[in-house]
This record gives C-alpha cells, structure tokens and sequence, in this order.
C-alpha cells in the first residue's frame, strides 16, 4: 500500500510544488514592481499606526526604487492611454 | 478582506508558504490555516469571529453526540434541537427584525399597536454559508452518512476555510473532511487550471461585473422612472450578466486559490444562461446551493415520494426557502417564488433539464432566459415596490429607442455574455496548454492579464454581491 510519503515522492510530485511557488511569487514580485503605486494607495488607505507606517515608507521606498529604473512606466502609460480612449477618469 | 486586493495577495502569499511548509506535519498545518481563516475573517468585525467559533464548536459537540447515540426518539429530539439552533442563529441576526416588522405591520392593519423590539444587531458576513455547512455536517452525521470527527481541529477547519468561508462554494462535510485526514499531495495541485479560475475570475469581477455595475446597472435600478424602456431592458440582462460574472468570479478564485493549497472544491457554475429550461438552469447555477437545498431540504420534505401534489409542494416551499435564505425581504422570497412556480409547472408539462422537446431548442433557451432575467428584477431591487415600478416602466416606458448605455459598457456585456458561449472543452485545453508550457510563459500570462486588469481597473472595488448572503 502507498505511503503518504510515497504519495508525495511521485514523479514530478516537488516540482509541481516548485513551479507553483515559483509561478506565485515571481508574478507577485512583478506585479508589485510595476504596480508599485497601488501599495502606496492601499496603505495610505488603512488607520495609521506603526506597522502601517512602516509598511508605508517600505512601499514608498519600493515605489522610488520602482520609478527610478522606469519598471512602472508601461502601467503609468497604459493606464493613461486606457482613460483617453474609455474617456474616464481616475478617482 | 477581498480577494481582488493587495491585502489578500501579501495574506496568501504568507500562507501559501506555511502551509506547504507545514505539510508533513497535517495539524500544525490545519491550525495554521485555521487561524489565518480567522485573521481573514476578522478583517470585517473581530466579534463576528466568535460567533464563528461558537457556531463551529456546538456543532462539533453536537455531531459527536449524535454519533454516539442510538437511532430513536431522544436522537431525533436532540438531531431538530441542533437543526433549530443553527436555525436561530441565523434566525437572530438575519431575519429576527424582519418578521418583527412584519408583524407590527400585521397588527397595526387590523388596528393593534403592538410595541416589539427590533435586535439591530446587524448580519455577521456570510452567516447563511457558514449555517448551510455546519446543518450539512449534523445532518450527514445524523442519517450516519458519515462519521463524527473526534478532531475539533478538522470541524473548525472545514467550517472557516478562507477560500469558501465568506460567498461559497458550499462544500460538503464528507468531501472535505477527507482531504483533511491526510497530507495535502502537490502532485495534485492543478497549476493550469487553478491560474486560469483566478485570473479570469479577476477579469470577471474587477473588470467586468464593476463596469457594469458602476456604469449602467446601479443607476437604472436606482431610479428606474428617469431610463427609457431601451435601458430598463438592457438594464435586466445587464443585471444578468452582472451577477453572474460578480458571483462565479468568487467562487473561480475560491477553487483556484483552494487548489493552489491543495484542497479541491466541487464546481459551482456551468454556463447557466445556456439552459434550456428552468429545471436546467438550477444544475447550472449555484451548484452547490442548488444541490444542498435539493438534498437536505427537497428530499427531506419528501421530494417526489409522496404524490404528485406533495412534490408541486415541497417543490415550491424548497424555492420560497432558497429566496428567503438570500435574504430577509418580501422580493427574495417572490423571485423564490416565481422560481418555484416554474419549477412546478414545467415538472407539470414534463420539461426536464433537457429541455422541452416539442418546442425548437432557440425557443425553449429565449423563454428560459427572458424568465431568469425578469426574476432577477425581483433580487436586485430593493423592495418589492422598486421591482414592480421597474418591470411597470420597462412595459410602459416612455421613450423606447434611447439609451444611456456608453459602448464601454456595451463591450463589457459582450465580453460577459462570451463566458456564457464558448465551448466547455476550451478552458480544459488551456489549462492543459498552460501545464505543458515553459516556466516563463507560466509567469507571462497572470501577470500580463493581472497587469492589465489593474490598467484598466475601477478605481475602488465593491464587495462581491453574495457578500451579503
């Protein structure tokens, strides 16, 4: 009978797991890098205390760091071109 | 917390992590993902976390007892003790004021001025789910369908999962509980398809449903006597496309996201504006609550067994329940209602989930559809009177051929009622595509349609509408 270990040594079995995080993570972290302003909104959002602080210049910094290398430009233009043509306007 | 947030993304991103880091250990694991339940459930109301635990443990308390007990008189009495105090949890906070309203009504018409207090306690977020799964665990346990778990750990896990916790999928006690006995295996993790639910469930929801919603539907309910008959017309199929795409958007994430952990929740949609007939569009929609209300509520009442006049009953009452339990208010229980009334009628002409036979498939789908979106006039209104001022309006409205639908939204109804059409074996292929591609092209596509979805994303994002429920 399978062991819960066997189970889990199958073929491919921890690469699945692996590709999964990877897949996760990474696509967090470009998101996060090309969107790093929508962190910024979100915690200016939230009631003020010290982890929201700290999390706020932590998001600013990233922000920064973001912009300075242009990783944010193409959501900064495509948002622009996206409210030219729909005619809306940002909140 | 809402799933379409930077919160929830940072939540799962932690665990995600820990649980699978915890997987060789299924306890620690399981209290893991129980407190971060609760974390993500508090993040509406800390008190409401006790009324989940609360709820949770009775029911716990109660199975054991019942497994334990010989069938007879004293274990029925305690299983319908258990049954109405699950009922009155929900009873206090959903529908408490409601029926005191009803009742002052009532007497003040007949000249009595009757003084009853209203609870106002408000309604602890998705307080029907979480009584619909704890009611599907005693009473899978009392007809000994399944076993008590002896573990408080497994109850309190299945009954707060974050995936389905707050809008569904209802998911059985026997399904889930056995997932839980053992280690969660990555070789059943289903990558393609778990990022194609939650990538297109954030299309549909953030993109789609918002747009609709925000832009044309919100507005012609509102003040349904400003719109044309045109807009009030394309405002109940708007409204069609809205829910559906707001609500199976949900659950796509919830399945994606409880795949992602290694837990598998059982599909809750199926192109329901494809269906032929009443009886088929209730397999089609809502799957789970169709299904719970069929299985613990239909056939507990008798089902078909007792005659045809008793089916035409429990069929109607089953309905009346289903509208009731979306919420305390007289235009659910008429669109259960007018649902129970098609339901019965159609059994009444022999019309099942095929479709009738003797009227050409294009009829039989425009009759089912044009009834679906008429009922839904009577969900999303606000009162009983708004619906029938909005239906009075469509029928008799002024100016027919103006509209104040922009093509913005036209297209997003479009792209909405596409999900309705494509064939079913689609999704399968690009989920099989998405496994066999290279690691990159893995990482290109969430990011690019997540990327895009945030481009063009409303500026705020409302709850999902079953929030409510």
């Amino acid at each position: 009978m399978a062991t819960e270990r066997d189970l889990n040594d199958l073929p491919g079995s921890g690469l699945r797991l692996r590709t999964t995080a990877i897949v996760v993570y990474v696509t967090l972290a470009l998101l996060a890098l090309a969107i790093p302003q929508s962190m910024v909104n979100r915690l200016n959002d939230f009631t003020p205390n010290a982890a929201r602080d700290a999390a706020l210049s932590l998001a600013q910094a990233f922000a920064g760091l973001s912009h300075r290398i242009g990783a944010d430009w193409p959501y900064q233009a495509g948002r622009r071109l996206f409210l030219s043509v729909t005619g809306k306007q940002d909140d | 917390m809402l799933f379409p947030t930077i919160e929830f993304a940072v939540f799962f991103a932690v665990v995600f992590a820990v649980s699978w880091a915890l997987n060789s250990h299924n306890t620690t694991k399981k209290c893991f993902l129980v407190a971060a339940s609760y974390f993500f459930y508090a993040f509406w109301k800390l008190s409401y976390v006790l009324v989940l635990f609360l709820s949770s443990t009775a029911n716990y308390a109660l199975a054991l007892l019942l497994g334990r007990m010989a069938d007879g008189p004293l274990r029925r009495i305690v299983f319908w003790l258990g049954v109405a105090g699950n009922l009155a949890v929900l009873g206090v906070f959903k529908y408490y004021d409601f029926f005191v309203a009803q009742t002052i009504n009532a007497l003040s018409a007949v000249g009595i001025k009757a003084s009853i207090p209203f609870l106002e306690l408000g309604i602890p977020v998705a307080i029907s789910f979480l009584t619909f799964h704890a009611l599907s665990y005693i009473i899978d346990v009392y007809n000994r369908r399944i076993t008590p778990t002896t573990s408080l750990v497994d109850i309190l896990f299945y009954i707060s999962f974050f995936p389905h916790l707050v809008a569904g999928p209802i998911v059985r006690a026997r399904d889930f509980l056995a997932q839980t006995v053992r280690n969660s295996r990555p070789a059943d993790i289903r990558l393609g398809e778990s990022v194609l639910l939650i990538v297109g469930g954030l299309f549909k929801k953030v993109i789609v449903a918002n747009y609709i919603s925000t832009d044309f539907v919100d507005g012609v309910f509102a003040n349904p006597i400003a719109y044309s008959s045109l807009d009030l017309l394309l405002g109940m199929y708007a409204y069609a496309i809205q829910i559906y795409c707001d609500f199976s958007a949900y659950t796509d994430i919830a399945i994606g996201i409880a795949c992602l952990l290694g837990y598998r929740f059982p599909q809750n949609f199926n192109q329901p504006y494809r269906a032929l007939s009443v009886t088929d569009f209730w397999r089609r929609w809502h799957i789970t609550l169709s299904s719970w209300l069929r299985d613990y509520l239909y056939i507990a009442l008798g089902g078909n067994r007792k005659g045809r006049a008793r089916t035409y009953v429990n069929l109607m009452l089953t309905m009346l329940l289903g509208g009731l339990w979306h919420g305390a208010s007289w235009h659910f229980v008429l669109w259960g209602a007018l649902h129970g009334i098609a339901l019965a009628v159609e059994r009444l002409l022999g019309i099942t989930a095929d479709g009738p036979r003797r009227i050409p498939a294009v009829l039989a789908w425009l009759i089912t559809f044009h009834f679906v979106c008429i009922t839904w006039v009577f969900f999303r209104a606000d009162s009983l009177e708004s619906a029938l001022m909005y239906l009075g309006n469509l029928a008799g409205g002024d100016v027919f051929w103006s509209t104040t639908m922009t093509w913005w939204v036209a297209l997003m109804l479009l792209l909405g009622a596409v999900t309705q059409f494509w064939p079913g074996h689609w999704f399968d292929a690009a989920a099989a595509r998405y496994d066999r591609a290279p690691l990159p092209v893995k990482i290109a596509i969430p990011f690019a349609v997540i990327f895009l979805v945030a481009v063009a994303a409303p500026g705020g994002i409302p709850p999902f509408i079953y929030f409510q429920f």
